[in-house]
């Protein structure tokens, strides 16, 4: 009996074992088709034009890095520095103000009751299901008349004013999960609305916010649409207008350089989220459960 | 609840109204209260040469086309320094809805790159960019091209930069390989017989590489050299082959396939999207030998490819009364009407075709030049391009009617493709085919009206 349950015990180690085994080749293997557009971008960027199109190499006849230095240098005297100076200048305040207004906006919603709350609310979540496509021309003109275009205005100040009904909704659903005993305990401390807001629900919702952040840079960091409607100037280029600078059909592409700077662009989205990863997988799975 | 639903579509609607209705509205406020460049700019419309000028100049290109045209406004700007000139290159993705929602803003830009694709459209809307018809900039010089290009015999929406033909290009190691001889005389015919020999010789290796712009190309140019008649009536909205003619092509693209001239089917849609034949490791690597395009496409595959490359008229069927081949503008240097400095921008047009510093500068950044003196200038000074100036010559020579404007639109196209396909893969018999290519293009046309 005894031995048995040993062989018993050892050949379920043992399938444990063949099992994990198993699902750590096929993780592997769906990390690396997951990867593999991001290596062969990076190795790309070392090839010339025709190596591109005819091999399926990961490995470069030779690691030559100049496509970076030259694909860096851009149109009438300017580099990617000034466009991605661009970029982060546009995308950084409109996060920021994202961020605050979306917050401020998604208490009031969660924690107040006023007239007419539940059809401001419903119009809320109808600008939600509105298409952008129906807004383009009427904002347009809109930013036109106010003398916003051909600056970082129609993507910062609309920001302010929580503009984003996703954010302001995945802020409702977070605020609406925590527990109201926290905020009377506040207030019976002293608190009064503001305090509470500050001091107890925006420690709480901190992986929330994460998330809202993070989602909302890489978001307009990729942005195409927006930014060629109301930036004309190429001294104003974010780095994704720059990119397809270099594309026509009618003039030489010199891939590697495009695909040297492409990756360039991609860094820094990268690295925020390897840095907040922690937070977002949490903001992400705490909103989705309650509420 | 109800309430609140009934609410929201109202606001809705509201909303849909306004965006439908405030581009017409707001077209004349806008002129006035703007800090855009078209409109703070003082209102009276001549200029004396001490006032200081900002013109916008927006174009597409790539990064070379790019650095030329900075070279030429830094150059125009240093010799007139009352000018400031700015350059908004813009990327083709968009390049033309950005152009229309500028135009209707009263936002655009000055001196406007614009496509001959798009001037049946210009003419329909209000003719937005300033006649070049007998005006400012004497163009006699230009190559003679279609008036369809830029408008109409009346109006001519800009001034051609360069020259631009279809024709046919082949690897010439691969023709040496196969025993094909070029010449200008390539029938369809010829061009199946010969497919049908490379294919013989080697399964591997098929003559013809074409995406799916091409096989919708082929579709129209069979169709006018068979009836002599553009297969699309822009003026009934109709199609105006019968369905026999337009069987004879489909039975012409299952020939294509079923003799190995066109490579199958399945391989073909892998790269039915590919602007050059450049991108497609088949022709790189010597396997297909010839595809057609645009001159101004071409200057990627000469650079890319490791062979040497020649080039043919298009094919012409025997007999045919109009070829369909032509010379067309590369692309059109327009200026705005609403421009308040219309003579400053002339100037700044006629400097950059017509100057010679400005052709030197220039180069063939945008095609062989229109302005035949300019072409020839650059041929002096060793600047050229043989094989393009080639085709050229040999599409002149062959010159038809011109394009017509609905044969590069997009849903009639993704219409027909449809029905190639379904001959290609051999679902759908050329005669069925051809009947219901001609009732969906029908149905489409019925809506454009």
């Amino acid at each position: 009996m005894k031995m048995n349950n040993l062989k018993y015990n050892n050949l379920s180690k043992f399938k444990n074992r063949i099992g994990r085994a198993f699902s750590y080749v096929f993780i592997v293997l769906v990390c690396l088709m997951m990867i593999f557009p991001v290596i062969w971008l990076l190795t790309a960027a070392f090839k010339d034009n025709t190596e591109i199109f005819s091999s399926m190499s990961l490995i470069p006849k030779s690691w030559d890095f100049g496509a970076f230095k030259k694909g860096w240098q851009s149109v009438n005297g300017l580099t990617y520095s000034n466009y991605f100076l661009n970029s982060f200048l546009l995308v950084i305040p409109t996060v920021i103000l994202t961020v605050a207004s979306s917050c401020l906006v998604a208490y009031g919603f969660a924690r107040f009751h006023f007239k007419g709350k539940k059809i401001l609310f419903a119009i809320m979540m109808g600008m939600l299901l509105l298409p952008e496509q129906v807004l383009i021309i009427p904002r347009y003109l809109l930013y036109n008349r106010l003398g916003w275009l051909d600056s970082y205005k129609p993507f910062i100040i609309p920001a302010g004013f929580a503009t984003y009904p996703f954010f302001i909704y995945m802020m409702v659903q977070f605020f609406r999960g925590i527990p109201k005993e926290l905020e009377e305990a506040a207030i019976i401390d002293g608190c009064n609305s503001a305090g509470v807001f500050l001091r107890v629900m925006i420690p709480l919702a901190k992986p929330s916010i994460i998330s809202m952040a993070l989602l909302q840079f890489v978001w307009r960091w990729n942005d195409f649409f927006s930014n060629m409607l109301y930036i004309n100037s190429v001294e104003k280029y974010p780095v994704t207008l720059a990119l397809r600078l270099s594309l026509d059909s009618t003039d030489l592409i010199i891939w590697n350089q495009v695909l040297a700077m492409t990756l360039c662009t991609i860094i820094p989205p990268v690295i925020l989220y390897v840095i907040m990863q922690r937070y977002f997988v949490e903001g992400i799975s705490t909103t989705g459960l309650k509420g | 609840m109800k309430k609140a639903l009934a609410l929201v579509i109202a606001v809705l609607m509201v909303l849909s109204i306004v965006a439908c209705a405030s581009p017409a509205s707001s077209n004349t406020a806008s002129n006035s209260d703007s800090g855009t460049p078209a409109n703070n700019a003082p209102a009276a419309a001549t200029s004396s040469d001490s006032e200081n000028i900002t013109l916008h100049f927006t174009w597409w290109g790539g990064d070379a086309r790019n650095a030329a045209t900075y070279e030429a406004i830094n150059a125009y700007m240093a010799k007139h320094p009352n000018i400031t000139i700015i350059g908004e290159p813009v990327s083709w993705d968009s390049y033309y809805e950005k152009m229309l929602t500028q135009l209707s803003g009263g936002t655009a830009a000055d001196i406007i790159q614009a496509d001959y694709k798009w001037a049946s459209d210009i003419v329909l809307q209000g003719m937005p960019f300033l006649n070049m018809k007998d005006g400012p900039i004497d163009y006699s010089a230009w190559a003679e091209m279609p008036a369809e290009y830029a408008g109409n015999k009346d109006y001519v929406m800009g001034l051609a930069t360069g020259i631009n033909v279809k024709a046919l290009w082949y690897n010439k190691e691969f023709f040496e390989k196969f025993n094909l001889t070029p010449s200008d005389d390539w029938s369809w015919k010829t061009i199946l017989e010969a497919g049908e020999a490379v294919n013989k010789a080697d399964p591997n290796s098929h003559l013809l590489w074409a995406n799916s712009d091409n096989l919708n190309a082929f579709m129209q140019s069979y169709i006018l050299q068979l009836t002599g008649k553009h297969m699309i009536d822009t003026e009934n909205y109709k199609i105006t082959c019968s369905v026999e003619e337009l069987t004879e092509y489909f039975n012409y693209v299952k020939a294509l396939f079923d003799t190995g001239t066109l490579p199958p089917i399945e391989d073909l849609v892998v790269y039915e999207g590919l602007a050059y034949a450049s991108q497609v490791p088949e022709w790189l690597n010597g396997q297909w030998g010839m595809c057609m395009t645009y001159a101004s496409n071409t200057l990627q595959v000469l650079n890319d490819s490791t062979f040497e490359i020649g080039t043919m008229l298009y094919p012409v069927m025997e007999g045919a009364t109009d070829t369909g081949i032509s010379m067309m503008p590369t692309q059109l240097l327009c200026v705005n009407k609403a421009s308040p400095y219309q003579k400053e921008a002339l100037d700044f047009v006629e400097w950059f075709l017509k100057d010679e510093e400005a052709i030197t500068i220039s180069g063939l950044q945008r095609g062989i030049p229109a302005n035949t003196e300019a072409a020839k200038l650059l041929e002096q000074n060793g600047v050229t391009n043989a094989i393009i100036n080639e085709s050229i010559a040999v599409a002149a020579k062959h010159a038809g009617s011109a394009e017509g404007p609905f044969d590069t639109n997009a849903e009639l196209n993704a219409a027909a493709l449809d029905y190639i396909y379904q001959v290609a893969y051999g679902v759908l018999t050329p005669e069925k085919a051809a009947s219901q290519t001609i009732d969906a293009m029908n149905a489409i046309l019925a809506t454009l009206k």
